[in-house]
């Protein structure tokens, strides 16, 4: 059997794991958790606040999963298909109404209000700050646009992935990702996007 | 790449271009668009640079969830399905329900469900109904630790006689639309009569179900089976079967006084009879005694059937022609029966909880 873990050479290629993982391996499974809880909990905490029930989404994914392995396709975007899977049990299992909640703008608002007294030289900010005033930035947009925002820029995902992910045309995501440019925009006047969105107008 | 869509935000729409930046990739295209437009080489660093900020910035969100402990808690769950699925195979829908049941009964009818899965045809036990039960009601509980039976009055006003070695746990003010206590162990019950707020009994894996009436529940948890024997009014009892059924009613007993149902634990059925001593179901005093002189025999038979609440066949034609003196006290059926039965030449026995009466007749003068 090969090593899953890829400790001596090269890691296996997802595809392979997914294949003995069908077929009930499961420390093919436990190599398929190791390589996508993070990257699931980092989009799942875009998607609720609350952990407990991030906890027994990613719980009852898995579970999932390994009830159904023999009935699975082959998964090409492994990724892809445990985001949707997060996506879907998390509506089900309801309880946060991110999924229904419009474009928020009264936050956006009250966080210009605010902005005005914090007036920073970029300058003298370390990339920590940077970071930092980033991540308040993102803050201020609406759940949607986070989802959206974290989808691109963490995971990198195409435009089309993210339309089906978030069952949007490919339009309204270009759109969602606009409006949110436009709020970071704002929100970071004195970093780099000002700077370079202002010169380009 | 159009020079005149090149703005940053079409930048960050550009797929080609997060590849690029993120993990490397598309870098030929890149590098030979950096080289043809040397002017853009501003734009596009900072481009990335965003890129690169908002990746940190989402990287950098608290980590939500601990990965061993939530491993853990899957390989738990697998271990109960392979249990679960070698023994029975039950469907588990009721699995994701657990955390959205409103009521209670709801909510115990779908934790079953949830057992049923786990554990196949486990017995349920008490500490598993109180368990479960205080997720939505703060309970008390008594125990009969002694050798008499304890007394004890609940809210509603009605009274639970709880026998040795036994347990009950009730809240200490019942749900609006209906009352719930737990049993383990035997225990008389005397419920008061509130049509619009039935009384639940739960004792192991079955439920009883009245509006006001008295009976007695023997539910030990380490017995083979439950049993539920009626003295009045009308009590249903059916298996605690989670959410196959959506009233599980439906597939229980109704009992009348006098009957009993006996709930078989390794068979999970339920099966209903006479109790061991029918007794009049009114309160009749100690001394009465109804007299009949020379009447027919299905009068007297009549007559048992009210004051018992029991079911009596017989073949009305031959044994009204039986001429019977006789006298009925407040004892138990069968001793009547008994009496009724010398006298007529006939015998009797109990089939589902009805009384036969085989007689020959009294045809001969």
């Amino acid at each position: 059997m090969s090593n899953f873990l890829g400790n001596d050479s090269e890691p296996l290629p997802d595809g392979i794991v997914w294949l003995h993982f069908k077929q009930g391996d499961q420390r093919a499974f436990k190599v398929l958790y190791q390589r996508y809880f993070k990257i699931l909990c980092r989009y799942g905490c875009r998607l609720t606040l609350d952990r407990q029930l991030l906890e027994d989404a990613v719980h009852d994914i898995f579970i999932d999963l390994w009830r159904r392995r023999e009935h699975l396709a082959e998964v090409e975007n492994i990724k892809f298909y445990l985001f949707r899977a997060l996506r879907n049990r998390l509506v089900r299992n309801g309880r946060n109404n991110i999924f229904e909640n419009s474009e928020d703008i009264d936050g956006f608002l009250d966080y210009l209000v605010s902005l005005s007294s914090e007036q920073q030289s970029i300058d003298s900010e370390s990339l920590q700050a940077r970071v930092k005033r980033v991540q308040d930035a993102v803050e201020n947009l609406s759940d949607r646009q986070k989802e959206v925002i974290n989808l691109r820029f963490y995971h990198g995902m195409s435009l089309d992935d993210i339309s089906q992910l978030m069952g949007l045309s490919k339009q309204s995501v270009s759109n969602l990702l606009f409006k949110s440019y436009a709020v970071l925009r704002l929100r970071l006047k004195e970093l780099s996007f000002l700077t370079m969105l202002l010169s380009m107008a | 790449m159009n020079d005149e869509r090149l703005n940053p935000e079409n930048l960050l729409n550009n797929d080609s271009f997060i590849n690029w930046v993120l993990r490397k990739e598309d870098s030929f295209v890149w590098n030979e668009f950096l080289r043809a437009n040397p002017d853009k080489q501003a734009l596009i660093e900072r481009a990335r640079q965003v890129v690169l900020e908002l990746h940190e910035a989402e990287k950098n969100l608290p980590a939500a969830l601990d990965e061993d402990q939530v491993w853990s808690r899957i390989e738990s769950s697998m271990k109960d399905e392979e249990t679960s699925s070698m023994r029975t195979g039950k469907s588990r829908a009721g699995f994701y329900w657990l955390k959205k049941a409103g009521s209670l009964v709801a909510a115990i009818g779908v934790i079953l469900g949830a057992w049923n899965y786990y554990y196949g045809q486990k017995r349920i036990t008490y500490k598993e109904l109180i368990t479960h039960a205080e997720v939505e009601n703060k309970l008390l509980e008594k125990v009969n630790t002694g050798e008499t039976p304890m007394q004890i009055s609940l809210g509603d006003g009605s009274v639970v006689t709880l026998g040795k070695n036994s347990k009950l746990s009730y809240p200490p003010n019942f749900q609006k639309q209906k009352r719930e206590v737990y049993l383990s162990g035997e225990a008389f019950f005397n419920v008061a009569r509130d049509a619009s707020k039935p009384f639940y009994v739960y004792a192991n894996e079955t439920v009883t179900k009245v509006l006001g009436t008295s009976f007695e529940i023997k539910a030990f948890e380490n017995s083979k089976s439950v049993t539920v024997d009626v003295r009045t009014g009308r009590v249903s009892v059916y298996k605690q079967s989670g959410i196959q059924s959506m009233d599980p009613e439906v597939t229980g007993l109704v009992l009348l006084p006098n009957q009993k149902v006996t709930f078989d634990r390794d068979e999970q059925s339920l099966k209903k009879n006479l109790v061991d001593t029918p007794l009049p179901i009114a309160n009749l005093p100690a001394e009465y005694k109804k007299k009949f002189e020379d009447v027919q025999a299905t009068d007297v038979l009549k007559e048992m059937e009210k004051i018992y609440g029991v079911r009596i066949i017989y073949d009305h034609e031959l044994l009204s022609k039986c001429i019977v003196s006789t006298s009925l006290r407040s004892e138990s059926l069968y001793d009547n029966l008994d009496v009724l039965c010398k006298t007529i030449g006939g015998t009797y026995k109990e089939i589902d909880a009805q009384i036969v009466i085989e007689s020959k007749g009294c045809a001969g003068e």
